[in-house]
């Protein structure tokens, strides 16, 4: 769901009709949650027929997993000092590839010559999994804990770069001359047209980011580091249970949809609030003019 | 930065009483293919007087845009003597085109502002001063073009008409000396830009300070109910094939036996004159 949004502002049909997108909203929640019963459903009586709890847990026994963790319980440490290092990584990782994002993603879309000089370094980082780039920075710089946000951000800036070089790149030129016509100062053009034009894209590249940083972060930590969830994904899973493992692949999934409906939602919907806005006016209008 | 204001006596009209003097204005372009140049003008002359409505009227793609660029400072001719709007040259000195205001094809607002917003904007970057006359000026236009009950309207939620109307009122508001509009009513329907039409001609003669119109068209009768004055232009290099004085009060209409002749004679040279070169 965190991937889907973030794909971009696709608008509803329907949508600014308040009645009927509040009971398409309804509708689609619990649409949205049928393949996933079904697949809980499915999978406990595949976990009952094999009757081996390690290994296929039952939907209860991922249950208490998910519970000790909620409580903070943790053969290695409370489970929120785990989370804690995790959320930090994944933050430090999104930072980093947000700020050179946007630096080298605005470069390349106003710049031609950006633009050629960083298109294949692009390429080369997309291509690269992000497992090589911790074995590449564990050889580099050791078992240190800045591996994993490294690693994580070396993988998750391309497609930042591209997002934004595209938003960039596509700032009308006409909206440009006209601002000129206007005398209108550097200033004035980067943060009342450059800026507003470009955020839906800050956004979008910003969702996408976010939910590959999510899941990467946890590769990284399973190979590069002791501590954080994916230390404690490779801990129960060289123990061969499987029970958190599971329960803190949901946890991980939680934040990550906490974090896209908590802070991303809210501040899309606050910058992009003037799309919202009913068409009414030209309606009443129509017939007037 | 102080900006003198239309009306203050930096204003007088230049000795010439010609508010733009375009000197053997020379402007190319490199060609898409990258093989030589595209001549727009060459060794092009023009003077247009304070007050007069000028329309340019030629075919689609000679250069008439261009021709406004050039005078707002957007575009720098290859080569020219003078290209002068109140008598500076905007090549030496770009500050003199805060006098001119430019309306485009398109409206041009900024969706993610209100329609007092895109005027704001256009305020803020003329710089004009004080602030507190903004409010003052943008009741008087707004209400002039009646989008006094819209102006916190966003430009989607509102008709395309409105939206050029907001973008006269971004160009008027600042009491620009001259205005320079580029086909401005060419993406209207017909009722619409009737309507628009009969405004702006209302707006310019009722103002006790004359404003130089330079208005780009392709429309003939649009000329003829406009212009007090109807430059002709051929095709690239663009020409001046023909000029026409209307000297008829406004508001003009094609039921007007005087403004049809002058629309036929204008259809008749058009066609031979200013018809694509072989």
């Amino acid at each position: 769901m965190t991937l889907l949004r973030a794909m971009g502002p696709l608008r509803r049909p329907g949508a600014g009709v308040a009645g009927r997108s509040r009971l398409s909203g309804m509708l689609r929640l619990g649409l949205g949650l049928v393949p996933i019963t079904v697949l809980v459903f499915l999978y406990q009586q595949l976990a009952v027929s094999k009757s081996r709890p390690r290994i296929f847990p039952q939907v209860g026994d991922v249950w208490d997993a998910f519970y000790e963790i909620l409580i903070g319980h943790g053969e290695l440490g409370s489970s929120y000092d785990q989370i804690m290092v995790t959320s930090l990584r994944i933050v430090s990782a999104f930072a980093i590839s947000f700020v050179i994002g946007i630096v080298i993603g605005v470069a390349a879309g106003r710049n031609k010559l950006v633009f050629s000089f960083v298109e294949n370094l692009v390429w080369v980082f997309m291509a690269v999994p992000s497992v090589v780039w911790v074995y590449i920075m564990i050889v580099g710089l050791g078992l240190n804990p800045v591996v994993p946000p490294l690693a994580v951000a070396a993988t998750v800036m391309p497609q930042f770069i591209v997002l934004v070089a595209e938003g960039a790149k596509s700032v009308p030129d006409d909206l440009g001359e006209m601002a000129r016509s206007y005398k209108t100062s550097t200033w004035q053009r980067f943060t009342e047209l450059f800026l507003p034009y470009l955020v839906p894209y800050i956004i979008a590249a910003s969702r996408t980011s976010f939910a590959t940083a999510v899941k990467i972060m946890l590769v990284a930590e399973v190979i590069g580091t002791p501590s954080g969830i994916g230390f404690e994904v490779s801990y129960w899973d060289g123990k061969l249970f499987m029970g958190p493992v599971i329960a803190w692949g949901i946890t991980m999934l939680l934040m990550g949809l906490l974090v896209d409906n908590f802070i991303f939602s809210p501040i899309e919907r606050r910058v992009s609030g003037w799309k919202s806005k009913p068409i009414d006016a030209a309606e009443t209008m129509g017939a007037v003019i | 930065m102080t900006v003198a204001r239309p009306g203050s006596n930096e204003l007088q009209p230049p000795a010439s009483g010609h508010d733009i003097e375009l000197h053997n204005v020379t402007l190319r372009f490199p060609r898409p293919d990258g093989k030589g140049t595209l001549p727009v003008y060459e060794n092009f002359t023009l003077d247009i007087e304070r007050g007069s409505f000028t329309v340019l009227l030629g075919p689609s793609g000679c250069g008439k845009s261009t021709l406004l660029n050039l005078i707002d400072g957007l575009l720098t001719p290859t080569s020219a003597d003078s290209v002068k709007v109140l008598g500076r040259d905007v090549r030496t000195d770009p500050d003199v085109t805060r006098h001119t205001a430019y309306v485009f094809q398109s409206a041009r607002l900024l969706k993610w502002k209100t329609l007092r917003g895109n005027v704001e904007f256009g305020l803020k970057g003329l710089g004009v001063q004080p602030r507190e006359r903004w409010d003052e000026l943008m009741k008087k236009y707004f209400g002039i073009v009646g989008l006094t009950d819209f102006t916190k309207y966003y430009p989607h939620q509102v008709s395309g008409g409105m939206q050029q109307r907001a973008a006269i009122v971004r160009a008027w508001v600042n009491e620009p000396q001259i205005l320079l509009m580029d086909e401005p009513f060419s993406h209207l329907d017909e009722i619409t830009a009737a309507e628009l039409r009969r405004e702006l001609i209302t707006l310019w003669s009722r103002d006790e300070q004359r404003r130089t119109v330079v208005f780009v068209t392709h429309d003939i009768s649009e000329a003829v109910q406009l212009g007090s004055r109807i430059i002709m232009l051929t095709p690239r290099p663009a020409e001046i094939c023909f000029e026409q004085i209307v000297d008829l009060p406004w508001p003009r209409t094609d039921a007007d036996e005087r403004s049809f002749e002058i629309e036929k004679r204008l259809r008749l040279v058009f066609a031979e004159r200013a018809g694509v070169k072989a």
